[in-house]
């Protein structure tokens, strides 16, 4: 009982060590590619990058793609514990989720 | 005499409304769905199932996977060893979606290659087999067909003849009907020698007789090479293309693993519930359905983008096809929409590109109308532009049409005289032309040279005018400015090019005075003097090294180092081999403005990508409140919260996102061929305009889209 809760406790810490640092090289690698690039002049046609508009679009993005990502698990986890009687919530009896069900 | 080309004059204006003037659209429209594009692009959407095809389209790829797995479960099911509770008919619904999403991702590609091909085949059909009159060595003429010439023969071709091949002129001058190839019917004039000396076969030659050198063999002229190019860039992807590709199969990817561990959470939560709720028959939810778990991925991934992205690529190097632009990659159509400085040679781009008379100066005892009446005399036979003009501008100056007396004899333009003009009846010898040519011919006739006409000649041509002399006999009737004039409408043209964000750059061969002048006139923002082909390849160096984008024009042999340096570079097909070589792009028509529709096309193109992008990404938040709720509505019943379309059941809703998904791709193929239509407000007021267009538009639409779907399905009785 006492090894396998020490693979417990390292199996964990190295998910999580693996799940932030492998995928960021991935991004880390495009940044380099993208300083790497030249800087167009600024003119007419120049995005500006300093305006709500474009405020919106990188928010916009993040959330939009984020949501996407993590909208399954979190139906299943935060929203399904938060709206539903089970395991947190505050139900009663078994009845009430038969009841609930049909 | 000078090397000129009549610059066909194209209605300005032609949908003019009042008020507001509408620039001419030189790209021609044409319909989406004809017979001849349609059905082979059905017949290739079936064709391009095939995995290794498929491959190339890896979004579509996933589906396709999805739909064949699919498949397995219907038989499965269908052979009862399926432990599922749900009907085998809502697997086969399902699984025909899936399929139609494939196909109608492939039609889309197949659609735009098909016209892409139909219109490179179009120009191709022009190129049919002629009769040609080969010159032998000793000069004897042999009847051949056009398909027996060899590079490096000489043909004849005279007034009523097709030019059998692409060849140089090696002697003679002509007017040639090049309308086959550019669609233009006003004639053009091409001679030999200088940067006018080639000719494309095809082309009609409407007067005189040439004798043109074929630079090509038979099916290998530079058209044919040139369509051969386009139609393997229409195949090829550009590097921004592959780019989002790559990034859309990392989406792709992710929502894998998105999707992936959702059927050992939802069987976790089929276990929980029946514990907790202590029965023991099996507790069903679409969480733990494999079918119902590939209908959530294919409609997370970005399927519409990934549908229509090889169709907007196509299609954008198609309306370049259809402008009459050959472009040799699809590289080149996109970079056109990012160009920041353009370069425009002067002669032939900004003006005419040949001299017009505009001023009668008169000497000694004759009147304007004096010399205006002797110089139209010698020219009425003239034919060239320039003889024309000048019987035009004495006729607008308010004076009758001049006929010439019968029995006159009119003498040519030749070379050793450089001089033309006209012997009267009664003796009255008229001539008009260079001014030591003529004053050999006044002194001829026994007459004296008047000394202020060296001053009259040099100061016309010190503002880089021509000016002609006309002799009355043995006297100078005084001289005929020629000038090179602006094209009409040049304004407006460079004013749309500062409005999309563009520089213009004028480059002359005149003096810094004249050119400002000429650039201040045109609306040009800046200019370059006495420019040597050096000069053009260093400024472009000098632009580029600040991070520009440069597009240059060009037609002659000493533009070729600087087509070759520029991100685009436009030839005019009117030019030399040389500069067509070094370009990525010619012009049919051999238009410099048609630079405004590259432009164009090019930031079409890549805003039509970003905003189908948008879309298709926007679409995936009314998807999940669609599916989510549908997937555990068995185990995790309250859920039925996040159900704010209120769909009809559990299956009802994944099918309808499901279709919805499907349906979208063909509802969009017109934008993505016909592009989304761009407006030159700049790069902010367009990214909002857009961003409420297809973002929000995005987010909004399929809700609606789903809701219908649904009610449709459940109004047909398609579902329980």
């Amino acid at each position: 009982m006492d090894s396998e809760a020490v693979t417990w406790d390292i199996a964990p810490g190295l998910v999580m060590l693996f799940s932030r640092f492998l995928p960021i090289v991935v991004p880390i690698d495009m940044a380099d590619n993208f300083g790497g690039k030249k800087s167009a002049p600024i003119g007419p046609e120049t995005l500006h990058d300093d305006t709500p508009t474009f405020g919106f679009l990188l928010l916009g993005t993040i959330l939009t793609i984020g949501a996407s990502l993590f909208l399954p698990v979190a139906a299943l986890g935060l929203l399904a514990e938060h709206l539903g009687p089970i395991p947190l919530g505050g139900c009663r009896s078994p009845m009430d989720v038969i009841r609930i069900k049909s | 005499m000078s090397i000129a080309t009549v610059v066909p004059e194209k209605p300005q204006y032609s949908g003019l409304k009042q008020g507001k003037p509408k620039p001419p659209r030189r790209v021609k429209r044409a319909a989406l769905f004809t017979r001849e594009t349609t059905i082979p692009a059905v017949k290739q959407a079936f064709v391009m199932l095939r995995p290794d095809i498929q491959w190339k389209n890896p979004v579509m790829f996933v589906v396709e996977v999805g739909a064949l797995l699919t498949l397995l479960y219907i038989f499965k099911a269908l052979f009862g060893a399926s432990e599922s509770l749900i009907s085998v008919s809502y697997f086969i619904a399902l699984d025909v979606w899936l399929f139609l999403t494939v196909l109608f991702a492939n039609f889309a590609t197949a659609l735009a290659e098909a016209r892409g091909k139909a219109q490179a085949e179009s120009l191709r059909r022009t190129r049919r087999e002629t009769r040609a009159l080969r010159l032998g060595p000793d000069d004897t003429i042999e009847d051949v067909s056009s398909n027996q010439l060899k590079p490096g023969d000489r043909v004849v071709v005279s007034a009523g003849q097709t030019i059998p091949g692409d060849g140089e002129i090696i002697n003679g001058i002509a007017s040639i009907d090049e309308s086959a190839i550019t669609g233009e019917s006003a004639p053009v004039i091409r001679e030999s020698g200088g940067d006018r000396s080639g000719v494309t076969g095809g082309t009609f030659v409407l007067s005189d007789r040439i004798v043109v050198r074929i630079t090509s063999g038979a099916g290998e002229s530079f058209l044919d090479r040139m369509i051969g190019l386009v139609e393997g860039a229409i195949r090829q992807r550009s590097p921004n293309e592959m780019a989002l590709t790559l990034a859309l199969s990392a989406m792709t990817l992710i929502f894998l693993i998105v999707v992936i561990p959702l059927w050992p959470m939802a069987w976790n939560a089929e276990q929980y519930m029946m514990g907790y709720l202590g029965i023991t028959e099996p507790l069903k939810s679409l969480g733990t359905d494999v079918p119902t778990l590939i209908a959530l991925l294919v409609c997370l991934i970005p399927t519409t983008i990934g549908a229509l992205l090889a169709a907007i690529g196509i299609a954008g190097m198609e309306r370049a096809l259809r402008a009459n632009i050959l472009a040799k990659s699809g590289k080149a159509v996109e970079m056109a929409g990012d160009i920041d400085v353009v370069l425009l040679d002067k002669t032939g781009t900004i003006t005419m590109g040949h001299r017009h008379a505009t001023r009668f100066l008169p000497l000694g005892r004759y009147s304007v109308s004096d010399l205006g009446q002797l110089a139209t005399l010698a020219s009425v036979a003239d034919e060239t532009p320039e003889g024309k003009s000048i019987v035009k501008l004495y006729e607008e100056q308010g004076n009758a049409a001049v006929v010439s007396p019968e029995k006159s004899e009119f003498v040519q333009f030749s070379a050793q005289t450089r001089m033309s003009g006209i012997n009267l009846p009664n003796g009255r010898r008229v001539r008009k032309g260079a001014s030591d040519a003529v004053a050999k011919f006044v002194q001829g006739e026994g007459g004296k040279v008047p000394d202020t006409l060296k001053s009259l000649v040099d100061g016309a041509a010190s503002k880089g005018a021509t000016p002609l002399v006309v002799a009355d006999g043995g006297q100078v009737a005084g001289i005929i400015v020629l000038e090179d004039i602006l094209k009409p409408g040049m304004k407006e043209r460079f004013g749309r090019l500062r409005q999309m964000g563009l520089r213009t750059v004028m480059i002359t061969g005149d003096n810094p005075l004249t050119a400002s002048t000429i650039a201040a006139e045109a609306g040009v923002d800046d200019f370059i003097a006495e420019a040597t082909p050096e000069d053009k390849l260093e400024y472009i160096r000098k632009e580029q090294a600040e991070g520009k984008l440069v597009a240059m024009m060009g037609d002659g042999t000493n533009d070729a180092p600087a087509l070759a340096q520029a991100d685009v570079a436009l030839a005019m097909n009117a030019g030399t081999q040389a500069a067509k070589e070094a370009a990525n792009m010619v012009d049919l028509d051999s238009d410099p403005t048609k630079l405004i529709e590259t432009v164009e096309i090019g930031k079409q193109l890549l805003i039509t990508r970003g905003a189908l992008t948008t879309f298709s990404i926007a679409n995936d938040v009314a998807k999940y409140f669609a599916i989510i709720p549908a997937l555990f509505a068995g185990t995790l019943p309250w859920l039925k919260l996040m159900d704010i379309m209120s769909l009809h059941s559990p299956t009802s809703a994944i099918l309808s996102a499901v279709i919805f998904n499907a349906l979208i791709i063909p509802a969009l193929i017109p934008v993505a061929l016909r592009g989304v239509a761009y407006k030159p407000l700049g790069a902010d007021a367009l990214l909002r305009r857009n961003l409420l267009v297809w973002g929000a538009g995005g987010v909004l639409l399929p809700f609606a889209g789903i809701k219908l779907i649904d009610v449709v399905l459940v109004g047909l009785h398609l579902l329980s």
